[in-house]
């Protein structure tokens, strides 16, 4: 897909985070640019989590970073709480910016190993000027209480004396003590083994609920993202090619990508045989000169000739279900209009 | 090494046991010195490997498996101590040195790293460094070298291969350079080869093309593979037997299809579900496993897991339970109180009962405060 269009953008719900058409470029040799994310707009309603899945290069770490201002996007708009982000700079984005947190990938990388824990949770709140030492150190340990780490035992060890897992618990107390709103999540499990995982999964569940918070979740790993999601988008080279419910994506994936990730997830069951993705050989095609039209065709099983003339637009295909395919993999694939297609699947009994 | 000083076994005695495996491990033992004390990363691992099979190794970060595989190759730093025996095709393998070990790297068994980038050197064209173990091992002068590499190379399925020979590794692609790595390693045609975490590294619709390829090639060249990965998922559809190794030790092994529908030991259990599954409606809560894996200097007197594990009982914190068979031929298990059985049962029951955090956690998903 890879398509453009804001068909999916609500408007009906209580939205806290809206980007609209969010390009990143990054200069490249010879006076090319990198079209790293390339107009990429979706909404989070407060408390839901938004899950943004794709292969590595496909842009959702940038465009969460373009969401943070790390750095500002090229171009597009980040709507949060009514004021857009993109457009303030300087001492009043930093003014908003305890609002919206993120944690990334690696905790060890993510902490300054020669400070100690209860400082490194308190740095936010330093930086601030919130509270006097007291009420900062009450603050520290109501957070490492919440991330499942006991304070009297974590406060005075440094990051070193810790699991990855732990690790990661403190980078998230970190993120929590400012009491943010929106707490962008960047592949907050991939370095960590399944037990420690699954642990951290369960902790931001908890967090999301005891503390209203909405999170925007990135992650490689569609098992993940569907525990996690209550929107999930998938993403190819710097375009959303289809959102959806969790659910609904995986019973029923419209964009040929989605339905090509989804059958090469290796199973834990022997009785499932693995497949091949689907997919034409190949690689990613580069960012610097990506493919006409439709940014996937290169790889698609069905491709054809309009593909590579036209780029799909952001349609409907279901109730909260949308693609940006021509030929997407529902019903009666021939694109008689966004309308339309929209309205034939709606008809149909859904689950 | 303690083996280097002991005398190789040829005899025909050892031959025709040894022939019914390609690899035969028993008792191996593969201990390092830190600061800290004796780290016993490999501790009394035993398993057989017959040709054309693939043995399945999984387990945790620390849990030994990587480790394992080098001892096999004998590719230990100086820190190591390695005892046990290692028959590869009929040859105690254990007592070698470095340089008849040269013999059996790369001609007999081969390695592919997990990740492709810091496995394949940088300044050398790839050309070069798959011809340079030809030249090494075969009598092929250069042309014949290069006619192999590029037969290699179309093999693995890579397009453009004359375009490639000339190539340096950054101008691949992370899936190319895996499959460059796996040219290289099959390029003397081994009959063993040693994958650790061959597709970690790379995505998902790459990761299911390589082991697509590491499977056919198995398949065309009989090779016996030995496939090492922390996820479930990529072993189960591509392995005969798999092997659950937890704190150095294999805590469970089974024909790949037993193992998953008859878990008799609680780690598996707790492994399996732990993991996110795509057949779950979303925000399912997910079991998890409490605490962390022993450290390998002093491990727990009775069994390892009986710490993090939901079913143990006081027998379990002092003996240590024997690798023991099952029913069903070829599954064994080391637990006192295994899944699926009455004793397991009511040990689960017990503890549910008297409110082990661990059996709590595993049901509801439910962890305490975790000790810092």
């Amino acid at each position: 897909m890879a398509g453009t269009g804001t068909a999916h953008l609500r408007t009906d719900t209580d939205v806290l985070l809206r980007v609209e058409d969010l390009v990143v470029d990054f200069p490249a040799a010879g006076g090319r640019k990198v079209s790293a994310v390339a107009g990429v707009s979706f909404d989070v309603a407060e408390g839901e989590t938004m899950g943004l899945v794709g292969e590595s290069g496909c842009g959702k770490s940038t465009a969460a970073r373009a969401v943070m201002q790390l750095p500002p996007p090229t171009s597009g708009s980040v709507l949060f709480e009514g004021r857009d982000l993109a457009r303030e700079r300087g001492e009043r984005l930093r003014t908003l910016r305890p609002r919206f947190q993120i944690v990334f990938q690696d905790p060890i990388s993510s902490l300054n190993p020669r400070r100690r824990v209860g400082d490194i949770v308190a740095a936010p709140l330093k930086v601030w000027k919130i509270g006097t030492p007291a009420e900062r150190r009450a603050k520290v340990d109501e957070a490492l209480d919440a991330v499942g780490l006991d304070p009297e035992v974590a406060r005075d060890r440094r990051p070193h004396e810790f699991s990855g897992g732990q690790c990661q618990r403190i980078c998230i107390a970190r993120a929590l003590v400012l009491d943010p709103k929106l707490v962008i999540c960047d592949e907050p499990v991939s370095a960590l083994d399944v037990s420690v995982q699954a642990q951290i999964l369960n902790l931001l569940e908890d967090l999301k609920a005891r503390y209203g918070l909405t999170l925007v979740f990135i992650t490689h790993d569609l098992a993940v993202v569907k525990n996690v999601s209550d929107r999930v988008a998938v993403m190819y080279l710097g375009k959303i090619c289809e959102l959806a419910s969790p659910d609904d994506l995986y019973t029923a994936p419209a964009h040929p990508y989605s339905a090509a990730l989804l059958s090469a997830i290796p199973v834990p069951d022997p009785s499932v045989r693995a497949e091949s993705s689907g997919l034409m050989p190949g690689d990613l095609p580069s960012p610097v000169s990506p493919p006409s039209g439709c940014r996937f065709r290169t790889r698609c099983p069905r491709a054809e000739a309009r593909c590579a003339e036209e780029e799909p637009q952001v349609r409907p295909v279901g109730e909260g279900h949308y693609v940006a395919c021509h030929f997407p993999l529902v019903g009666d694939t021939a694109p008689a209009g966004a309308a339309s297609a929209g309205a034939r699947v709606v008809d149909a009994p859904r689950p | 090494m303690i083996r280097q000083r002991r005398q190789v076994h040829t005899s025909a005695d050892d031959f025709h046991v040894a022939s019914s495996g390609l690899l035969e491990v028993v008792d191996l033992k593969t201990y390092f010195r830190t600061p800290r004390g004796l780290v016993r990363a490999v501790d009394g691992v035993s398993f057989t490997l017959a040709r054309g099979r693939t043995l399945g190794l999984v387990g945790e970060s620390g849990c030994g498996k990587s480790v394992l595989s080098r001892s096999i190759m004998g590719l230990l730093p100086s820190t190591a101590q390695r005892e046990g025996e290692i028959t590869f095709a009929g040859e105690r393998i254990d007592g070698l040195g470095d340089d008849a070990l040269r013999g059996y790297w790369g001609t007999q068994m081969a390695m592919v790293f997990q990740d492709p980038m810091t496995s394949l050197n940088p300044v050398m064209r790839i050309g070069k460094q798959i011809t340079e173990s030809l030249e090494v091992h075969t009598e092929m002068d250069g042309d014949q070298a290069r006619e192999t590499a590029l037969a290699l190379l179309r093999s693995v399925h890579i397009p453009e291969p004359e375009r490639r020979l000339k190539q340096y590794p950054h101008e691949l692609s992370g899936g190319m350079r895996q499959r460059v790595v796996i040219a290289i390693a099959l390029a003397c045609g081994p009959q063993l080869l040693f994958a650790d975490e061959p597709t970690t590294a790379l995505d998902v619709t790459v990761q299911a093309q390589i082991l697509d390829l590491l499977q056919e090639q198995q398949h065309e060249r009989e090779m016996a593979v030995v496939l090492v990965s922390h996820d479930l998922g990529v072993v189960a559809g591509r392995t005969h037997d798999i092997a659950v190794m937890y704190a150095g030790q294999i805590v469970e092994q089974a024909p790949t299809a037993t193992l998953f529908s008859e878990v008799r030991m609680p780690y598996t259990e707790a492994l399996l579900r732990s993991v996110p599954r795509l057949e779950n409606p979303s925000h399912t809560r997910l079991a998890v496993i409490g605490g962390r894996p022993p450290v390998l200097v002093d491990p727990p007197p009775g069994c390892r897991f009986a710490p993090r594990c939901p079913y143990a009982q006081e027998r379990c914190r002092h003996e240590q339970p024997p690798l023991v068979e099952s029913d069903t031929p070829g599954h064994f298990y080391r637990c006192w109180y295994p899944v699926g059985t009455d004793l397991g049962r009511e040990a689960l029951e017990r503890n549910l009962a008297a409110n082990v955090p661990q059996a709590a956690a595993a049901v509801t998903g439910e962890l305490t405060v975790e000790a810092g």
